[in-house]
């Protein structure tokens, strides 16, 4: 069972409390939210599958040009980074980083966030 | 099986070109939703159809509604009526086409039942919000959600053609909404025909839109040609491209570039973030890849 | 090389990765996701990304299909894939009324994007409650018969009726051309 209030507990305590956070999403595989924490100018469902639809490119990616199986997606742009990761099955996570953000740093948290919703939603 | 959807997203004229185009028989159930607009007609009402023509118009909750409307003429003596509600169930033939039978109402009297029943189908055009489902006739003239035959009791075995019903809903109309003024034809653009002839009468106003809409003559030109005022012939126009009478073309180009009206073409430009994307593709396909590519299909598969 | 790109759109469940896979000579590449939404009582996967194929005709000239995903959320999808385009086929699943309208709103959209040749490709006419080319035009709220695009029927799963479908979006451009 998802339970949307507490992952949206979590999600909130994640950008909340993690520096140079600014947002996170999880969506389905075939790109709907499940829960959002989203600067108030992106709109939820364009997010949600916008994410979706850049894993699922990633990974085929990673399958055709033989790199195994795809650990994340990393967009760096010079205001910031958006990185999607698998999260369980079928899930999609989406975090939002500001330039500010150290990359090793912020892949172990994302690696930490994902392991506890991964529980959550399995 | 059938269609079935928002007032939102198909207008009532719209449906009924379907039906008319169609020429389907079946029971067209429009509901009101309780958000649209406080109406006499609250609630769901079913209006029939044969080959296309509208033939009754029946409420779930309005058994005999036909007969309260002869009883209320007055004309047919009490024990006749008792007689009549008590056919019910035996009943073979249009109720309206029973009483000229059997001498109990006039021609006149039937054709008036008629227009009663139609002025209740004009007011649904008010309708903003709501839902529709037309649910098709099989071969026994059965519909199938829920199972019932054509309701011989609510049908004066008169018929009235959608085209007619679509003309006057949409005169009666009071306002038009938002989303039926978006689609407000353009003073620069032209109109064309979109049927040939034309068996309905047309207000003086409407006849001049018909008239000059050989998509060479811009509203505005009518406008001056006729004296009518500019917005009077836009909203004139709009009704009868809504009822599938007229379509919007731009009069300055020779042919359409895109299969939408000049105020469709415009809206959408205005709503989407970044109007018409400039084509990546670079240029034209050639002529040698479209022949080698027909070839190579007719070839292999 | 010359690359011939083919756009094709039109609602959930049409058919439009099936027509892809159907004629491309390489194994389509798909990002077909289990759907969790209504969809999934239409089907199980519904496409997030893209749908690829290819045919190629000779050393220097080559076909490529790219199909959009269905459902509206994907719409950043449909204007990525329709920029690339130079001609695209507009897939309605013919025995399904409901989704009209919406096929309406992909159709309109297209419109406002792209002047390009392109047709309208009714699938599952074989299935119960199918509807008639013209009244399906109608609901697409396409009123005029003389200015429409052709409205042919095709089977996504054949190939032979996908090919005779792509003919007459050829000769659509070939009407282009001249
Ligand atoms: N009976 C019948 N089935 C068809 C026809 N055309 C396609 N199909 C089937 O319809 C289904 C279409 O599914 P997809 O190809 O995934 O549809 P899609 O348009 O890619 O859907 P989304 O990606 O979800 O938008 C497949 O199971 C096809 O085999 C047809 O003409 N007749
Ligand atoms: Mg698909």
């Amino acid at each position: 069972m998802i339970q949307t209030l507490t992952l949206n507990d979590v999600l909130q305590q994640f950008v909340s409390g993690t520096p140079n956070i600014q947002g996170a999403a999880l969506v389905s595989s075939d790109g709907l939210p499940l829960s959002s924490i989203l600067p108030a100018s992106m709109d939820e469902e364009r997010t949600a599958a916008m994410s979706a639809a850049m894993l699922s490119l990633g990974e085929r990616i990673g399958k055709e040009l033989s790199r195994g199986v795809i650990e994340r997606i990393f967009v760096e742009g010079d205001k910031g980074y958006s990185i999607m990761v698998g999260c369980g099955e079928d899930i999609v996570l989406l975090v939002l980083a500001d330039k500010q953000a150290k990359q090793g740093l912020l892949f172990l948290e994302i690696k930490r966030i994902t392991a506890k919703l991964a529980k959550m939603v399995a | 099986m059938g269609i079935s959807g928002s007032l939102q997203d198909f207008s009532l004229p719209e449906i009924l070109q379907i039906i008319d185009n169609g020429s389907k028989s079946g029971r067209l159930s429009i509901t009101s939703s309780l958000k649209g607009k406080a109406l006499q007609n609250q609630g769901t009402n079913d209006l029939w159809f044969k080959n296309g023509n509208f033939v009754a118009l029946s409420n779930p909750f309005k058994y005999n509604n036909l007969l309260s409307l002869i009883k209320k003429e007055n004309i047919i003596s009490s024990k006749n009526i008792v007689k009549l509600y008590s056919l019910e169930r035996e009943i073979s033939i249009p109720l309206g086409e029973y009483c000229l039978q059997q001498s109990l109402l006039s021609v006149e009297r039937v054709n008036q039942l008629l227009e009663n029943q139609l002025k209740e189908v004009y007011s649904l055009f008010e309708l903003d919000d709501g839902w529709f489902f037309f649910d098709d006739a099989d071969s026994n003239n059965q519909v199938s959600e829920p199972k019932e035959s054509f309701p011989l009791m609510e049908m004066t075995g008169k018929k009235c053609d959608t085209l007619t019903i679509s003309l006057q809903g949409m005169r009666s109309l009071s306002k038009l909404d938002n989303r039926l003024t978006e689609q407000m034809p353009e003073p620069n653009s032209g109109l064309i025909k979109l049927e040939d002839n034309l068996n309905c009468k047309l207000l003086p106003i409407e006849a001049c839109l018909w008239d000059d809409a050989n998509g060479k003559m811009s509203l505005k030109k009518i406008a001056q040609k006729t004296l009518f005022e500019i917005q009077d012939l836009q909203t004139t126009a709009l009704r009868l491209i809504l009822i599938g009478l007229l379509e919007e073309v731009p009069v300055s180009r020779e042919e359409p570039q895109t299969y939408a009206a000049p105020s469709l073409e415009r809206k959408l430009a205005l709503s989407s973030t970044n109007s018409m994307v400039k084509t990546k593709s670079q240029g034209k396909v050639s002529n040698s890849l479209l022949g080698n590519l027909v070839d190579f299909l007719r070839n292999n598969f | 090389m010359e690359a011939f790109n083919i756009a094709i759109t039109g609602n959930v469940g049409a058919g439009k990765t099936s027509f892809i896979k159907t004629i491309s000579e390489i194994e389509v590449v798909s990002t077909e996701k289990k759907a969790s939404d209504e969809v999934n009582q239409l089907k199980h996967n519904t496409t997030v990304a893209l749908d690829f194929g290819r045919l190629t005709l000779n050393a220097e000239q080559v076909l490529y299909l790219y199909g959009t995903p269905g459902q509206n959320r994907f719409d950043f999808m449909w204007e990525i894939i329709i920029e690339k385009a130079h001609a695209y086929i507009v897939l309605i699943d013919a025995h399904r009324p409901q989704d009209f309208y919406n096929g309406r709103r992909i159709f309109n959209f297209m419109q406002s994007k792209v002047n390009l040749p392109m047709i309208i490709g009714l699938t599952h006419t074989d299935c119960e409650g199918a509807w008639e080319a013209d009244d399906v035009a109608l609901a697409l709220g396409l009123k005029n018969r003389r200015r429409r695009p052709p409205i042919i029927t095709v089977n996504a799963s054949d190939s032979s009726s996908v090919a005779n479908s792509l003919i007459c979006l050829l000769e659509q451009l070939m009407m282009a051309n001249v």
